[in-house]
């Protein structure tokens, strides 16, 4: 018995904390060794948002003397690259819909590349060179790191923002700062259309599958119109362009100018599960994410076919930087589940409300007998 | 009168039989809770308990308060060795039941000495890795490094909401957040991402969220916590720490599954971004913190020279990249400076290296054509396990078979004189 004493002893030891010295400074996660270069991207990974550049006007552009053209990428929508006496630059053209994260995170990003310390928000403006792009003013960051240098211009264009970065050797870089810049003043939009609909609130969380660890989260097969289920829309609400993951999506404006969104979209499975839906909708607005316990409380509402949760926050708008409210319904059904999101100016959110919910009960499911 | 009670009650047979009885309600029931809860936590919930409040079955839940196994095997094996003492004859007679009930207890007495101190890791190495450590594969710890001290919190004190106070550190650990199981993703430039988790470290890079829990053995749970650091003058700062940052593993993981989209050298960076040291200086001392499976250090290293994927030939086709796999070797340095041991061992499937206490299985591996094509870097996985009681089971059968034979011949033998006699 004192044998089988001193093993329980020894096996409860296993939980208490350890204090113990090593011989090398073994502690944290060793470096991932370097790796061939795999072939360039074709496709963004799960986790990242494609963006929609279809409907954004066409760039017109002279290409400076010494660039190389190259064909544009899923993100890129004009590539260049400069080489000179071994050294190479590579210039890119991104436009993305909405803040695109904020000036801030971008340039602290650029800052990081070159192995530069983030800045403060203050500090931002100082930085930011003045320039003019198709008339209108863009903020250019000029980011000489060790041995890496990055030019790189934020310009807002309606609800769409761009980037024109310009990166590599430093001495290059430098040197062809002026022909960025004249390439900058050469840039002409063609007719205004939508701004690209790239929305990472539409994305389910995620982020690129790992082998042998967990599945990404499938997208319901393309949607035809004999799929869709039908509502009765209310009269104030328009019909918007569907942008990527959408099965539906109107508009709501008010005359005093506020506004408000209703999107509808439908994942195959539980879609990813409640948990991390809620918490994408409440980073939208700024909150923090909620635990397993707060979920319970959520109320829920019966809606044809089954029992919804509902979902009511009000925060601020990452885009806007507006306040912002969010009501959101999670239905599971036959399979898939649907997400209805109305999410815009509070007041607004407030007065659609009960039309939102009559929406969402007034619903007919294709595949719901 | 009461001890005679008492010595009846223990050594009777009676007892013997309702605690197996229980024990198979235990199996049966716990059997089928491993589809609902997976076989970790039916195993915790049933087997490595004492009382079983509560059972989880066909998606319900239903009020069952039952012994469990550690109550059932250690009142077994009391009731055993009572038994074993207080009839125990030494004739010839009896001489195979007590050899049977000798190996029975030694087989109880064996399972609870593994369930004590057997451990399971793994050894995840790269080509041309070393390593003087195994890892866990199912418990993490929080470490703070300052120098070569190091600070090991196994994650099981880790609560939401709680502070902890550690003696080593100079600063007390508070839990904000703390998910069982977790997503990484990068937090791309350009794209809309909300504010980060916490105000340091890899966090400003990746978001973490939360995911329901894995149960099946072929899944494993990835927990992340968001800890705030509070010195004696105030909160440090808070900071985010997870598994997928501490386990080289799936650092290679996210690399690999981001370098087929964006390429070998932002995926690179990726990796190295979210493996990156997090660290906090206080009173002149760094400490660097991470959460990552358990290590048990060795006081020998193993160096991988070179992971082996074979395929049988002519099973690698355009629908079947992977081929039919034939074998899977490692080729390993091994090198034990105090003995001086410096040796090549080949460790392959059915021929694990014993060395130390300890037995290296080839377990998982990442080599070969397809690795080679995706510019992978080679690695191997093995399975390192220490089981100081792996032979009584063998001997306690053993035991068991010998004390069953001796008796059936002493009766046989016993049946045929008395049948010539008569």
């Amino acid at each position: 018995m004192a044998a089988a004493l001193a093993v329980l002893s020894a096996g409860c030891n296993r939980d208490g904390v350890k204090v113990y010295h090593v011989e090398n400074a073994d502690t944290t996660t060793p470096p991932p060794p370097a790796a061939a270069p795999a072939a360039m991207p074709a496709t963004m990974p799960a986790g990242l948002p494609v963006p929609d550049t279809s409907t954004l006007p066409k760039l017109k552009y002279t290409v400076p003397d010494g660039w190389q053209e190259k064909t544009p990428t899923e993100m890129r929508v004009a590539s260049f690259g400069i080489s000179e006496n071994g050294k190479s630059a590579d210039v890119s053209v991104i436009p993305l819909g909405g803040m695109a994260g904020g000036d801030l995170a971008n340039v602290n990003r650029w800052r990081g590349q070159v192995g530069l310390q983030r800045l403060a928000d203050a500090d931002l403006q100082q930085l930011a060179e003045k320039v003019e792009i198709a008339g209108q003013p863009a903020d250019l960051y000029d980011i000489a790191g060790t041995g890496q240098r990055i030019v790189g211009v934020i310009f807002h264009n309606g609800d769409a923002t761009w980037f024109f970065k310009m990166t590599g050797d430093a001495d290059l870089v430098e040197k062809q700062k002026p022909a960025f810049v004249s390439f900058l003043k050469s840039l002409q939009f063609g007719e205004p259309v939508a701004p690209s609909t790239m929305d990472l609130s539409q994305l389910p969380s995620g982020h690129p599958a790992i082998p042998g660890i967990s599945a990404g989260n499938p997208t319901a097969p393309a949607a035809d119109a004999s799929s869709l289920p039908t509502w009765t829309i209310p009269a104030d609400w328009q019909s918007a362009p569907l942008s990527q993951f959408l099965v539906a999506k109107f508009s709501i404006a008010v005359t005093d100018g506020s506004q408000a969104a209703v999107n509808v979209s439908s994942l195959a499975g539980d879609g990813g599960g409640l948990m991390p839906n809620v918490n994408r909708w409440r980073a939208q607005l700024g909150l923090s994410p909620v635990s397993d316990a707060d979920l319970s409380n959520l109320p829920t509402m019966d809606v044809s076919g089954g029992t919804a949760t509902l979902v009511d926050i009000s925060g601020t708008d990452g885009r806007t930087g507006k306040p912002a409210r969010l009501i959101g319904v999670v239905l599971p059904l036959g399979g898939q589940t649907w997400f209805y999101k109305l999410m815009g100016d509070e007041s607004v959110v407030a007065q659609q409300k009960d039309a939102f919910t009559k929406f969402i009960q007034s619903a007919k499911y294709p595949d719901a007998h | 009168m009461l001890i005679k009670k008492i010595v009846g009650c223990f050594t009777s047979l009676k007892l013997t039989c309702a605690l197996l009885a229980c024990a198979i309600v235990v199996v049966f029931v716990g059997t089928l809770a491993q589809v609902d809860d997976g076989l970790y936590a039916a195993q915790a919930h049933y087997f490595r308990q004492w009382i079983i409040v509560g059972a989880h079955l066909f998606g319900r839940e239903i009020p069952f308060l039952f012994p469990g196994g550690y109550l059932i095997g250690v009142l077994l094996l009391v009731n055993l060795i009572c038994a074993h003492i207080y009839r125990f004859q030494l004739t010839t007679k009896k001489i195979g039941i007590q050899i049977a009930h000798a190996g029975v207890i030694l087989l109880l007495v064996g399972q609870l000495v593994t369930d004590m101190l057997a451990r399971e890791m793994q050894m995840y190495l790269s080509e041309g890795g070393t390593k003087n450590y195994s890892e866990s594969v199912t418990d993490y710890e929080l470490i703070f490094a300052n120098g070569d001290q190091v600070t090991a919190i196994p994650s099981k004190l880790l609560k939401q909401g709680d502070e902890l106070k550690i003696d080593s550190l100079p600063f007390a650990i508070r839990v904000n957040t703390l998910w069982k199981n977790s997503d990484v993703s990068f937090r791309a430039p350009m794209v809309q991402n909300g504010p980060p988790m916490a105000s340091n470290g890899i966090a400003l890079d990746f978001d973490f969220m939360q995911k329901p829990d894995v149960k099946t053995t072929d899944e494993k749970n990835i927990p992340t916590a968001i800890i705030e650091l509070i010195g004696p003058n105030g909160p440090l700062g808070s900071w985010a720490v997870s598994d997928w940052a501490g386990d080289a593993s799936l650092v290679e993981a996210v690399r690999n599954s981001y370098a087929q989209e964006l390429g070998g050298d932002m995926a690179h960076n990726i990796a190295t971004w979210l493996a990156s040291p997090q660290s906090v200086e206080m009173g002149g001392q760094k400490f660097t913190f991470v959460l990552r499976p358990t290590r048990i250090y060795h006081p020998f290293s193993l160096t991988l020279h070179k992971a082996t994927h074979t395929d049988y030939p002519g099973t690698i086709s355009s629908p079947e990249p992977e081929g039919i796999p034939k074998d899977f070797r490692s080729r390993v340095q091994l090198t034990y400076p105090r003995t001086g041991e410096n040796c090549e061992v080949e460790i392959s499937m059915n021929h694990p290296l014993r060395y130390d206490g300890l037995t290296f299985y080839q377990y998982q591996m990442d080599a070969g054509q397809v690795a080679e094509q995706a510019g992978r870097v080679p690695s191997s996985v093995l399975s390192v396990v220490r089981n100081p009681s792996w032979l009584t089971p063998y001997i306690g059968c053993a035991m068991v078979g010998a004390g069953l034979l001796i008796q059936f011949l002493t009766h046989l033998v016993k049946f045929v004189s008395k049948r010539k006699t008569k």
